[in-house]
């Protein structure tokens, strides 16, 4: 009985971890009927935005290959982004994002200066990520983040 | 039950339930000491090569995408592209991207594939939901009553009060030597 218990609890780690590798399991919830904006307006007034919950459309131009915890998105601009965050309670974004076009919901923060600008931006990817350092200079955007609570694929 | 039975069946049988998150956390934890060295999420395969094609950002590079994805063999993975200001122009695909150097003409093709067993354990390291947050906190308090239940396990010479104190002391130590040399 224990070796069929062993051997069972075995062969379902060796299966999960052989298993598909492309599918993900990050939520992909149907974005509720939020404040839906597009990203040039996002671009133009971000205070108007700022505390609320919104769903923006974008391409994904970065994920977060380690964490997994931080994405990117660009609307017509290729030189604004914006930082999605899944923070705690949000599985990692799924490398297959990159290139794709969402609609992601979350709400919008203004990141304070100082540390927390530090610990949300250099986070587990190091300061040797391209797209913060771009970030960091571009004239909007700069210091808010999309806290992520659902997305679609388009 | 003896106090100390009592104890030697709770270091047991917890210990046996933790084995899993133990490896779970141990293995993850390495490999995230070695971020930098070595990606453990992902397996990355990069092709080299060179192209003639001139991009600019200021013009329509769709036909030039297209033929630099004909050359490479790529153009049925096509995703997009993004050119943001410099000279780094990347072509998303499906399972990877291709980036080029629009001055140099210098590029490669990435492919990224899932590292298995690995990227599974790093998923779970990183908290991937609420209830993983509570269940691995559960875990924590496991492993310390494991840890705690564990140096009262033997009498004698090599007991907590002995060898085993001895130990303890080194296994302290040596992490506050840590935060000195730190």
């Amino acid at each position: 009985m224990i070796r069929r218990i062993l051997g069972i609890s075995m062969i379902a780690a060796l299966l999960v971890s052989c298993g598909n590798t492309t599918e993900d399991k990050t939520t992909a919830e149907e974005p509720a009927a939020k404040a839906e904006v597009t990203f040039a307006s996002l671009t133009e007034n971000p205070d108007n935005y700022t505390g609320k919950e919104i769903t923006v459309e974008g391409k994904v131009v970065h994920v977060c290959m380690h964490s997994g915890k931080k994405m990117y998105i660009v609307g017509e601009d290729p030189d604004i982004r914006l930082f999605v965050s899944a923070g705690d309670d949000v599985p990692k974004f799924p490398t297959e994002l990159l290139g794709s076009e969402i609609k992601v919901t979350g709400m919008l923060e203004k990141i304070q200066k100082g540390e927390d600008m530090e610990s949300e931006h250099s986070g587990e990817e190091g300061e040797d990520c391209e797209t913060e350092a771009a970030m960091a200079k571009q004239p909007v955007l700069a210091d808010m983040v999309l806290n992520y609570s659902a997305h679609v694929e388009k | 039950m003896k106090l100390r039975k009592l104890n030697r069946l709770t270091h047991r049988d917890v210990g046996y339930l933790i084995t899993g998150m133990t490896i779970i956390y141990a293995l993850s934890g390495i490999t995230l000491n070695h971020k930098h060295d070595w990606n453990s999420n992902y397996i990355i395969d990069q092709r080299h090569f060179t192209t003639d094609i001139e991009f600019t950002r200021d013009s329509d590079n769709d036909e030039k995408v297209q033929q630099l994805l004909d050359d490479l063999g790529e153009t049925k993975n096509f995703k997009a592209s993004y050119y943001p200001s410099g000279d780094k122009l990347t072509l998303f695909l499906h399972g990877g991207s291709a980036i080029v150097n629009t001055e140099t003409g210098e590029g490669y093709v990435e492919r990224i594939s899932k590292r298995p067993l690995f990227y599974q354990v790093n998923f779970l390291h990183y908290n991937p939901g609420k209830w993983w947050k509570w269940f691995s906190d559960i875990y924590c308090v496991a492993l310390i009553l494991v840890t705690i239940t564990g140096l009262f396990i033997v009498k004698g010479k090599h007991s907590i009060t002995r060898r085993g104190a001895v130990l303890v002391a080194i296994g302290i130590i040596l992490p506050v030597l840590f935060l000195f040399l730190y």
